[in-house]
């Protein structure tokens, strides 16, 4: 049975399933209720696959259990054994710290340091401790901080510093067509010079949380089922997970070659705006938003020279999420005739 | 004597063809835990069976194939950088552990991570070393006053040097183990004998080199990368002792360094985990200086322990296995009066840091 053929069965069997990467044997995947995951999560827990890594999930809290499962809950579980990238577990660190006070300490196995969070807002932790092991870990995908999306073939990245709405940006433009890679980790593969989904949880904080949830109820009646609880408190304030879109959520192996770069400047005072830079401005942003490329040396310089070379680059300027859609709609509409690709703009 | 999957593979490496997804993940797991996630990779490599190996696994490996080579990088870039900060002095500084090792090219930096660089230099010329790196741009990292009088007073090196730039800290060293330590060496006769490398650079001699390895891994609490430390011990009695030479010198220098317990143990756990190859007459030389039966059923139980998680101890035994090489190890570099002092300071200060 060849991949698209065990994709089609597994559609006929559930609703919705992913397919496997082309690390892993797709006979391997099962698809569980929540209840049967649940028992799973809180045994020796469980292989799932998030975008092109594979992990371990073990967890405690029933809580946190079941904030993971909200988000989580359609990703490829694997029922035997798989070769894993990660191993990740959320416990209390003894029985007063599980039963009386509960507190989730998280374990990645990869000498994190984190402070344990109290177990009601675990699930703060768990996120925490993947964003630690793809931080630290992943040397072979060029790593962007940047929100990355995509759509009939345009692969845009978003690269901005926290706080600059890049997320709520990604997340916005998930929910009206395109296919979230991910708000916070773009993945190149150098090889193939293709950007790699990595969909997990969008991280929403403080205002941009109701900002969302009225965007997403824009679409969906049932949207509040898109959202984790709100965990007030966290060192970033009160923070909010928001699951992908269900078609990205599928579409997790789906890759797409980088065409366009936009760096988003979130102002709630300014004019919607979008304002030309050179490639050479966006050639250093670019740089500078990689979390691994000194360490990648010189293909990842030759990388990102060479999606510089083949995108369109600007800047956009917005006071709102939905100025931002259109400004980036706008950019992309006014250059995708393919005779145009690769001028420069500024 | 052992049953352990990490090891098995270090031993022979083609077996990774054979290993099933379970062992793969065990495997994987203890060696990123020992830092030899590279080593392993680079054996796959060189032995031409990488693209046998299951696609995750090459995946997860070129990941560190990525971290040692820009770990390499990252040193020699730092050695160009001290090198340029001390121009025009003729002072004698020795690069230590993996600095030398790079610099030497020996075996055992295939797949290696250096976090930092480690320098020796003369004591009377440490307070010149350090002006000059501060004027150069490098930073303290320690600046609670506390850590920064201890480390002058008690300790073997500046407190750590960073450059802004760059991350990678500089240690800047008077001598291999803290002066308050039981085993604190004349090092001035290790200097003397360390070799000038052609960047102008010196490094130890072989004997002093391996004995710098050993010693700091049995005396000085580096407990974590125990299995690390000792397959690079294994890597130089391979790489050194083709040079009967080495063999010669090798005990004497121990003896005269003080460090024939420590050498004792290397010997010893090499050949039994690795089945290195020692020739016989330096096992009989070296036999008198083991331990009693006692102390050294009692060393095998703790290095054991922390060599591997899957090796017997579990749980309370092998959290008494690496405690008990920390304490050990604390015990062996201060007398009882400064540790005491040492660790109710540090005791205290956790609560002044809740504040």
């Amino acid at each position: 049975m060849n991949l698209s053929e065990t994709n089609s069965f597994i559609k006929k069997e559930n609703q919705f399933m992913p397919v496997a990467s082309r690390f892993h044997n797709e006979n391997k995947l099962v698809k569980l209720n929540d209840s049967e995951l649940d028992k799973r999560l809180s045994g020796d827990g469980i292989a799932m696959e998030v975008g092109p890594f594979s992990v371990n999930v073990l967890i405690k809290f029933k809580n946190v259990r079941e904030d993971f499962l909200k988000i989580y809950r359609d990703f490829p579980f694997y029922d035997e054994p798989i070769v894993l990238d990660h191993s990740i577990s959320v416990f209390g660190r003894n029985l007063f710290r599980q039963y009386l006070r509960p507190q989730a300490f998280v374990e990645t196995e990869m000498n994190n340091d984190t402070i344990p969070l109290p177990a009601k807002i675990g699930m703060v932790s768990l996120e925490m401790g993947f964003n630690w092991q793809v931080a630290m870990g992943c040397k072979q995908y060029l790593m962007f901080h940047a929100g990355v999306v995509a759509r009939d073939g345009i692969g845009l990245i978003m690269p901005a510093m926290s706080g600059s709405g890049k997320s709520t940006l990604a997340a916005g433009l998930s929910f009206r067509g395109w296919q979230l890679h991910s708000d916070e980790f773009g993945l190149l593969d150098l090889d193939a010079g293709e950007l790699i989904p990595y969909p997990r949880a969008v991280s929403l904080k403080n205002q941009s949380i109701p900002v969302m949830k009225e965007w997403v109820s824009r679409e969906h009646d049932n949207y509040e089922d898109y959202f984790t609880p709100a965990y007030p408190g966290t060192p970033k304030g009160t923070i909010c997970y928001l699951r992908p879109p269900d078609q990205s959520i599928e579409e997790m192996h789906k890759r797409t070659k980088p065409n366009f770069v936009i760096l988003p400047i979130f102002d709630p005072n300014s004019e919607p705006k979008i304002r030309p830079i050179t490639k050479t401005m966006a050639f250093f942003r670019l740089v500078a938003s990689s979390a691994n490329y000194g360490d990648i040396g010189e293909r990842a310089f030759s990388s990102i020279a060479k999606i510089i070379e083949e995108s369109f680059v600007c800047e956009i300027i917005y006071p709102s999420l939905d100025t931002a859609v259109e400004l980036v709609e706008a950019f992309i509409a006014e250059h995708s005739d393919p005779k145009k690709a690769g001028q420069d703009d500024g | 004597m052992v049953d352990n999957i990490l090891i098995d593979v270090l031993k022979k490496p083609e077996i990774m063809e054979g290993l099933s997804r379970e062992q793969w993940n065990t495997c994987l797991r203890e060696a990123k835990m020992s830092g030899l996630a590279g080593r392993l990779s680079y054996d796959a490599r060189d032995i031409g069976i990488i693209e046998k190996l299951p696609a995750k696994v090459q995946d997860i490996f070129s990941s560190y194939d990525y971290n040692s080579a820009s770990s390499t990088r990252k040193i020699k870039w730092e050695i160009n950088r001290v090198k340029r900060a001390l121009k025009g002095s003729d002072e004698k500084v020795v690069l230590l552990k993996g600095g030398a090792y790079i610099e030497k090219g020996m075996s055992c930096t295939v797949g290696r991570v250096s976090v930092d660089l480690d320098i020796l230099i003369a004591r009377n010329r440490i307070d010149w070393a350090e002006d000059i790196f501060l004027k150069a741009g490098w930073r303290h990292q320690v600046i609670n006053d506390y850590d920064q009088k201890f480390y002058r007073e008690y300790s073997h090196e500046l407190p750590p040097l960073v450059h802004p730039d760059r991350y990678i800290s500089i240690d800047v060293h008077h001598n291999i183990l803290p002066t308050t330590s039981k085993l604190c060496p004349d090092v001035t006769k290790m200097i003397e004998t360390s070799v000038k490398m052609e960047n102008g650079f010196y490094v130890f001699s072989n004997e002093d080199i391996i004995l710098h390895s050993i010693v700091h891994q049995f005396q000085d609490g580096e407990v974590r990368s125990s299995l690390r430390n000792l397959i690079e011990q294994h890597d130089m009695y391979k790489e050194f002792g083709k040079d009967e030479g080495f063999w010669q010198k090798l005990i004497p220098r121990a003896i005269e360094l003080g460090f024939t317990r420590a050498l004792y143990y290397s010997i010893h756990f090499a050949k039994n985990i690795f089945g290195t190859a020692i020739p016989d007459h330096i096992i009989a030389d070296i036999k008198p200086y083991g331990p009693n039966i006692i102390t050294g059923a009692i060393m095998k139980f703790m290095v054991m322990g922390v060599i591997s998680p899957n090796l017997g101890a579990k749980g309370i035994a092998r959290w008494a296995s690496m405690n008990g090489l920390y304490i050990r190890s604390h015990w062996l570099r201060m007398p009882p009066v400064l540790l005491a002092r040492h660790l109710t300071i540090k005791f205290f200060r956790k609560f002044q840091a809740d504040d």
